[in-house]
């Protein structure tokens, strides 16, 4: 029998509880193959299927209300340093901005469908000060159609995951090696790609001194703070006669500008 | 900035950097989305 099958057999809805409880907190142990797993044996009947809902539900919620609190009271700071473990942390603030920006709570509903997306949706949240009870509403809506789907899944699948179970079993340990190789080059990829970025910054950035000696020179550049509306919000500090232009709306607020003026951006 | 502007330079350490370097700082206050625009 598959080993993952084996546990939750042996452990039932207090594995899953925890497994889920884990990943949302941010630990890497994925939750959805056990959530697949967990519905396909609900299917068959050997796990209550009201009980496994419940259990992921409050595993979910509870996870994400203590990265609501954390964002609440550390603001952007958290934010930031979940976008530095991210192994994309260029497009990681931009990205969940944008998104929270343009849904509000309401992304909360399919947050957890976005790489990403997931584990920084709560704490901006509570950075965005938003109200508990609402969060809770639409965070508990967004776990719901996680795990709901995740489960209905094991449960429609159950033969076929049954199948992949016993091939993976059968292949032992070669199965994992393949696995965790396909991870192992996928994050270096993704870091050779980072370090690619930081190089190219490097070059490009202009320093701060640097700034301050065209603006004392007379040769100020125009300066652009191109943070999110709700980045703003939370850091209302602006560099004195920088123009603010959300990243969107960037080509109407530069558009009387010479192709060959000097633009210096800020994003955090 | 789809027009090809030449010359883009980010600020090296935002607002950060600017500030830890004892330069001028506005604060404007935006408005927060704490009422009203939350769904």
């Amino acid at each position: 029998m598959n080993e993952l099958t084996g546990l939750v057999l042996k452990h039932g809805v207090g594995f899953v509880f925890l497994n889920v409880l884990l990943e949302q907190l941010g630990i890497p142990v994925p939750a959805v193959p056990t959530l697949l797993v967990a519905g396909a044996l609900a299917s068959d009947g050997k796990l209550p299927f009201g009980k496994l809902l419940a259990a992921v539900l409050v595993a979910t919620v509870a996870a994400d209300t203590v990265w609501f609190l954390l964002g609440r009271r550390y603001g952007q700071k958290i934010l930031k340093t979940l976008c530095k473990m991210s192994l994309s942390p260029d497009s990681c603030v931009r990205q969940t901005e944008g998104l929270f920006d343009t849904y509000g709570l309401a992304s909360l509903l399919f947050a957890k469908f976005v790489p990403g997306y997931s584990t920084v949706a709560p704490p901006l949240a509570g950075a965005a000060r938003a109200p508990l009870h609402r969060f809770l509403l639409f965070t508990a809506g967004g776990a719901l159609l996680w795990s709901g789907s995740a489960l209905a899944l094991g449960v429609l699948f159950h033969g076929a995951i049954e199948m992949a179970l016993s091939t993976l079993t059968s292949l032992g340990g070669g199965a994992l090696v393949l696995l965790g190789g396909a991870l192992l080059l996928y994050i270096a990829v993704k870091w050779m790609q980072r370090r690619r970025f930081y190089r190219v910054l490097r070059m490009a950035r202009i320093r701060a001194a640097d700034l301050r000696r065209l603006m004392d020179e007379g040769k100020a550049p125009v300066i652009v703070d191109v943070r999110s509306n709700n980045a703003r919000a939370r850091d209302p500090r602006r560099i004195p006669g920088a123009i603010v232009a959300d990243i969107l709306e960037l080509d109407d607020k530069v558009s009387h500008l010479l192709t060959d003026q000097e633009i210096v951006l800020y994003c955090t | 900035m789809d027009r090809g502007f030449t010359l883009v330079r980010p600020l090296e350490g935002g607002l950060d950097a600017w500030e830890a370097a004892g330069y001028d700082i506005e604060a404007e206050r935006f408005p927060l989305r704490e009422t009203g625009s939350f769904p």
